[in-house]
């Protein structure tokens, strides 16, 4: 429990320095637009930054293993800390930015024409909706982009190689069954989309939310399977 | 007290047994010397005792519990590996910090003092780090660690000679300030031979030998002379390495002397003299 | 005090002969403390289980004894108890190897003694013309 702690101060110490550039960045392009839109230089439409957000937990996901798996072994901490350390300090750090983008885009709608993500989608403008969807949305990539790391991280060049194929070939499948199907696979797909995403239900908000938390804990769950055995590794 | 106890531990990659059914009692408090050439296997039973790796089969129990995925016995045990474990872009004394908040025991005080006693720049990053300085950095780690286990691998790696004595005289003083066992795993022999207390030899992943350095060597000698009355001492006696110059041939002969072969020494008018470990260390793992 | 790391006999053994030969020397005197076996393991880099028997050598035969929270002392009379051991082992330490090495170069017995008293080289005839 005490190692637990200790590993996700290190994560989120970890994450400062990166999520500090990223704000830094989003708020100077923010204010860069709202100075152009304001003084009427410009009219864009603006909007849907939550989507950055998303792709930049993806990376930072990607990026967040190899050294902090190496440092923890470096202080004979066990994989099972380390998984649960990890575990709560990438949720806090998706509900944090959640939290902040929630709030930037309260004072972006404020000042310029400006429509956040789950607006865009779903047409709802409530804080604390958007908030939970969001949440939701960056576990998932936070914690896919983990998962993915840690996959390749335990595998022999074999392995890796196979694992890349898969998905490519997955895809070719699925397009192949859609092509004799007529397009069933396609419109499975959507339609599971539409009724996972809560659009289905009246652009239900908290379906889609609560679809995106499954989604994440599911990844979650699964990355301790390459996590267990992971041993040191150059 | 036994500490930590290897039960038939073998480790296998692929083809290759890097360990063989190894079972070693490592008492508490003491210094050992995990010697073995190249590729023997120090490494790999380092890396299970800490649950960096793990067994094909056997276990590792230290103070009475397996070491898998064990916190409570992992926290006690600091394990300054040859690789760099630590993030390369941290700065060295950040790395410090951290490394107290993992090891609540860890002394910064005495880190800081090392590190001026070494030289080591704490404002460093650890890749900017000398090959040299990289050991210093962790063995420092390991030495202010202060944990029940301390376990070096190839800690004077990349030393000069004079960091080399420092730091085997502030191993001592730290052991002596507050006993615990010490594992260092090495090749270079007669730097530390003085300093441990028991050797450990592997070769080709199996344990050769594991005895106190003194009785080590008080029951190995070397003798030498002109090479046919050489074999005629050693006939029948376990001699584990021999040397031969023209005709002049010298012989490790693992056994104590007793008086008979001394008669028989002045009989055949062959020298005795005393067998270094690293000598013995040659012999036995050639 | 020097620790010959090459000599033939155990670490420990050569550190309580050098500790003998400060207190013969008299750099250790009686009833004073002497270096604690910590400082002895730091500064010859011996291992401190070896220092501490080196010591207890000395301490089982009378030499030192140890002063509780204090340290090592010389005991009273150790100058000539260490003097009278040695007196005893004179003879196979120092003259039988002496004689040995003789032996091996043809030096006769009379030589030896000639060199003590004089304490000169032998005489070597063949590089008398020489010089």
């Amino acid at each position: 429990m005490n190692n637990t702690f200790k590993i996700f101060k290190y994560q989120v110490y970890d994450f400062t320095k990166a999520v500090i550039i990223f704000y830094s960045i989003v708020i100077s392009i923010s204010l860069a637009i709202t100075a152009f839109v304001s003084k009427g230089l410009v009219n864009v439409s603006f909007g849907g930054m939550e989507m950055v957000t998303a792709i930049f937990l993806f990376i930072a996901g990607l990026n967040c293993f190899k050294s902090n798996f190496k440092f923890m072994l470096a202080n004979n901490v066990s994989r099972r800390n380390f998984y649960f350390g990890n575990i709560i300090a990438l949720v806090s750090i998706s509900a944090f930015m959640a939290l902040l983008d929630s709030i930037l885009n309260i004072i972006l709608d404020f000042n310029i024409p400006y429509e956040g993500v789950v607006m865009q989608l779903y047409g709802s403008n409530s804080f604390f909706a958007g908030l939970l969807w969001c949440f939701g949305l960056y576990t998932l990539f936070l914690c896919l982009g983990w998962f993915i790391t840690m996959l390749y991280y335990s595998c022999n060049k074999l392995m890796k190689t196979v694992i890349s194929i898969v998905p490519v070939l997955l895809i070719a499948l699925f397009q192949y069954i859609d092509w004799i199907s007529r397009g069933l696979v396609n419109r499975a797909i959507v339609g599971f989309l539409d009724k996972a995403m809560g659009f289905a239900y009246n652009n239900n908000v908290y379906v889609g939310a609560l679809s995106l938390f499954i989604g994440a804990a599911a990844i979650a769950l699964i990355c301790f399977l390459p996590l267990h055995n992971a041993i040191a590794k150059d | 007290m036994k500490t930590i106890q290897i039960k038939g531990v073998s480790k296998v990659y692929g083809h290759t047994k890097a360990l063989d059914k190894v079972d070693i009692d490592i008492e508490s408090n003491r210094i050992y010397g995990l010697l073995g050439r190249n590729g023997a296997g120090k490494t790999t039973l380092l890396n299970l005792m800490t649950n960096r790796i793990f067994p094909t089969e056997g276990e590792v129990i230290i103070d009475g519990e397996r070491v898998y995925e064990n916190d409570k016995v992992l926290g006690n045990i600091f394990y300054m590996a040859e690789k760099n474990l630590y993030p390369e872009d941290e700065r060295v004394r950040n790395i410090y910090k951290w490394t107290k908040e993992f090891y609540p025991s860890f002394d910064m005080v005495y880190a800081e003092d090392l590190s001026e006693k070494f030289g080591l720049d704490l404002k460093k990053k650890v890749k900017s780090l000398s090959t040299g300085y990289a050991s210093i950095f962790k063995a420092i780690a390991a030495l202010a660690s202060n944990t029940d286990i301390v376990l070096f691998d190839e800690p004077v790696l990349g030393l000069d000679a004079n960091h080399r004595d420092m730091f085997y005289k502030e191993l001592i003083a730290n052991y002596s300030e507050r006993p615990k066992t010490m594992i260092i795993s090495t090749h270079l022999i007669e730097e530390v031979s003085s300093v441990i207390e028991e050797a450990i030899i592997i070769k080709e992943g199996k344990l050769i030998l594991k005895q106190s350095v003194e009785e080590l060597l008080s029951g190995a000698y070397v003798v030498s002379g002109e090479t046919s009355r050489v074999d005629k001492y050693i006939q029948g006696k376990k001699c584990i390495g021999i040397e031969v110059l023209g005709s002049f041939k010298s012989a490790t002969v693992f056994e104590a002397v007793n008086n008979k072969d001394k008669v028989l020494a002045e009989e055949l008018q062959v020298e005795f003299a005393k067998a270094e470990l690293q000598k013995v260390f040659i012999d036995l793992t050639n | 005090m020097l620790i010959d790391f090459n000599s033939e006999k155990p670490i420990y053994l050569q550190l309580a002969e050098a500790i003998e030969d400060n207190i013969l020397k008299g750099i250790f005197e009686e009833e004073t403390q002497i270096v604690s076996t910590t400082e002895i393991s730091v500064k010859y880099r011996i291992n401190p289980a070896t220092a501490g028997k080196g010591v207890n050598v000395l301490v089982d035969e009378g030499v030192l004894y140890k002063k509780r929270g204090l340290g090592m002392f010389v005991s009273s009379g150790a100058k000539k108890k260490i003097l009278e051991k040695r007196r005893n082992s004179f003879y196979e330490e120092y003259v039988q190897s002496l004689l040995e090495e003789a032996a091996k170069l043809s030096i006769s017995k009379e030589d030896i003694v000639k060199m003590i008293v004089g304490g000169n080289r032998i005489e070597d005839n063949s590089n008398k013309g020489s010089k």
